[in-house]
């Protein structure tokens, strides 16, 4: 036992009035502070009496007495989880209380090999269980955290879904860019009744793209200094273009092919939502945190299949059927168009998007 | 010049499914890969036509006109190409033609340390795939059997299905798998796959049968384990012909299957079929983990598909073929067995 007593930091947010989480952590000094925190778009000052959920970052003592022991390694038992686990070069141990019911509570304790611990020490669990858990407590008051980015203009909003490399972010910045369009988010936004709310991630980093216009993210290494720089010089959120909510208008997905066409069909709505469904359980399966995990290494949808395999009668045994029932019961009546696009992004695509797009008004 | 002469071998399961693997991967990977052993049991002459067959070794993928996700997985119709996905030190890639319209093909890369989990993520599950679109589901379980009525112990890593099996053929019990077991029409058919052990739990009935080979490999393999801190897990795999010759059984009548998981004392409870297919199918989706990932992407663009749907039907198959009057249990285990669990549900058999 250390005799120094480590102050603890509580930082406070707020998504829309729906759900409010704390993060917990020792109090540090940030090198980038808009890319390990995130959610700092949703930051409040005021300390949250009831927070849905609570992350714990630092040491812990698990409580995983009396549990089933499944794989070797997830130890389950009702509403908890508790696990060792590694993947590339992450190691973490963590332990969930209100796993599917209640306030829910994180402790996690890990660490990152190689430079991300001294710039984003704390990403990691907030991408690997905070993530998640906002997505399912927003469920619970039926609304959706959809992976889809979404722009909007007279309150009205389009969502831009589709998987990872569809070009969503590069689409919804230059649609702010070009058509005076306002930004909700590039890599989810919420669908609750027939709105769209906003739910920009690192806001810091996408006002920095908008800035500086850069194909497919951030891959040089001048690029990375550049986007440093700008980070660490203090970001205005109020500088970006950006919508609290808007009226769900169209949703366009985005679907990247080898071939070199651009193509546009209607896609019926039974689709869509099987899609929107199906996109926001595969992001619990590609990796977190790209940087440090490989893709596809992802560790949710397992954790959830190993307590469903305990308890294949609970609400986490049951939400993905269930999610995908609710979302059909919001979306109606909106239409849906599948863009095909190719694998270059180019102005002519932008001009192609926009086109169907217009069409749609 | 990289190859060296391909080798070929076919694979027989009850004339239900049959495959051929062809090698035509470099030295050091054919030294890591364990078909050889895995699959021991199933050899066959060659054949002509096959259910499935998989090629290892460099291959151009033809992915023209594929709808491209995470800029890692290319699919078109019948058509699934991952460009890299890894396990620990493990990378591979592979395309997979063919399998929602039967005559399939699988083309594997992979680096030497990936040798040794290839079969068990992406051939097992074809394997698991073809038998259950013929209505021979397979379930994650060992079986054995007593007067032609067979007992199905299911579980996930570390439930106790080897250790149960082993001890209950001590007991006289005749074995059908350790790992899996094939159901069909009221019948489990045996799976056997080779004994994986490691010093942990060598069983007194296989220690007694093992070669000295084996016996070394075993201690090595203890020594890695404790050098790299538990992260490299090396299982030896002996065949389970050679371990308990004479004491294989072929098919038997289900009278009971049992589902364990490791808690605190022995408890066991009837559930009702329903439940227990909730179980088994997650079982299987966790056994198959990566490949049950490759099925939600591909099902992301084909939901209606066979493979889009496998899992729907895989538990309607399942649904099916447990048919007639089986007795299902949940079981909570300690998690270290001792003689009173295996007196425990010797009780239950015999009832």
């Amino acid at each position: 036992m250390r005799g120094t007593r480590v102050m603890k930091e509580i930082l406070n947010y707020d998504i829309h009035d729906i759900v409010r989480f704390q993060i917990i952590r020792n109090r540090k000094r940030d090198w980038l502070r808009d890319l390990n925190l995130p959610f700092s778009y949703f930051e409040v000052e005021k300390e949250i009496a009831k927070p849905d959920i609570t992350l714990n970052i630092g040491k812990f003592t698990p409580s995983n007495q009396n549990c089933y022991l499944v794989d070797h390694k997830y130890y389950i038992k009702e509403n908890y989880f508790y696990c060792q686990d590694e993947e590339g070069r992450a190691r973490w141990e963590v332990e969930i209380y209100g796993f599917e019911d209640g306030d829910t509570a994180i402790n996690f304790d890990g660490r990152v090999f190689g430079f991300h611990q001294i710039f984003i020490p704390e990403l990691l669990p907030q991408n690997l269980f905070l993530m998640p858990l906002i997505g399912y407590k927003l469920s619970k008051k039926q609304c959706f955290l959809v992976h889809s980015a979404a722009i909007a203009k007279d309150g009205q909003a389009y969502l831009l879904a589709g998987r990872g490399g569809a070009f969503k972010t590069a689409l919804a910045l230059d649609f702010v860019r070009q058509k005076g369009f306002q930004f909700l988010g590039d890599d989810g936004v919420i669908i609750c009744q027939d709105n769209v709310l906003s739910f920009p991630i690192s806001l810091g980093l996408v006002s920095y793209k908008l800035r500086y216009p850069v194909k497919g993210g951030l891959e040089g290494f001048f690029d990375r200094i550049r986007a440093i720089r700008y980070l660490r010089k203090g970001v205005d959120y109020d500088s970006m273009p950006s919508a609290q909510q808007s009226r769900l208008k169209a949703i366009f997905f985005m679907v990247k092919t080898n071939k070199q066409i651009i193509d546009k069909a209607e896609v019926d709505l039974k689709e869509a939502v099987s899609k929107l469904a199906k996109a926001i359980k595969l992001e619990e399966v590609i990796s977190p945190c790209p940087m440090v995990m490989p893709a596809g290494s992802g560790r949710y949808l397992k954790y959830m299949l190993a307590y469903s395999f305990v308890f294949p009668n609970s609400q986490i045994a049951k939400y993905w059927s269930d999610l995908e029932e609710r979302l059909a019961h919001v979306l109606t009546a909106i239409p849906v168009y599948e863009i095909k696009i190719p694998q270059d992004y180019t102005p002519a695509v932008f001009n192609e998007v926009w086109r169907c797009l217009e069409q749609a008004l | 010049m990289n190859r060296a002469k391909a080798s070929e071998n076919y694979y027989n399961i009850h004339d239900i499914v049959t495959f051929g693997i062809v090698d035509k991967s470099n030295f050091l990977n054919g030294v890591f890969y364990d078909f050889d052993r895995r699959y021991e049991n199933f050899k066959f002459p060659p054949l002509n036509k096959t259910d499935f067959t998989v090629y290892l070794g460099d291959f151009i993928p033809s992915n023209q006109d594929c709808y491209i996700l995470e800029d890692n997985y290319y699919i078109k119709e019948d058509y699934f190409y991952c460009a890299g996905d890894s396990y620990k030190w493990g990378r591979w890639k592979f395309e997979l033609l063919g399998l929602d319209k039967g005559d399939c093909t699988i083309h594997i890369s992979n680096n030497p340390p990936a040798a040794m989990v290839i079969s068990g993520i992406l051939i097992d599950f074809l394997i698991h795939y073809v038998l259950s679109e013929k209505g021979y589901p397979l379930i994650h379980a060992s079986c054995l059997s007593l007067d032609n009525r067979a007992y199905v112990f299911a579980s996930r890593g570390g439930g106790g299905k080897t250790v149960i099996a082993l001890e209950l053929v001590e007991k006289g019990f005749t074995f059908l798998g350790d790992n899996f077991t094939i159901v069909h029409n009221g019948q489990a058919l045996s799976f056997l796959s080779p004994l994986n052990i490691f010093t942990y739990n060598l069983a007194p009935v296989v220690k007694r049968n093992l070669a000295g080979k084996d016996k070394l490999l075993l201690s090595l393999k203890q020594l890695v384990y404790s050098v790299t801190l538990g992260y490299v897990k090396i299982f030896t795999q002996v065949n389970i012909k050679q371990v308990l010759p004479q004491r294989l059984g072929d098919r038997s009548k289900v009278d009971s299957v049992f589902l364990l998981i490791p808690k605190e004392k022995f408890s066991v409870e009837k559930i009702d079929k329903e439940e227990l297919l909730d179980h088994l199918v997650i079982n299987q989706k966790l056994d198959f983990y990566p490949f049950t990932k490759y099925i939600l992407e591909y099902s992301y663009m084909f939901p209606e598909s066979n493979l889009g749907a496998h899992w729907d039907k895989h538990k309607e198959n399942l649904r099916k073929n447990l048919s007639g009057d089986i007795s299902y249990y949940r079981v909570e285990t300690p998690q270290s067995y001792t003689k009173q669990v295996f007196d425990e549900i010797l009780s239950v058999i015999k009832k």
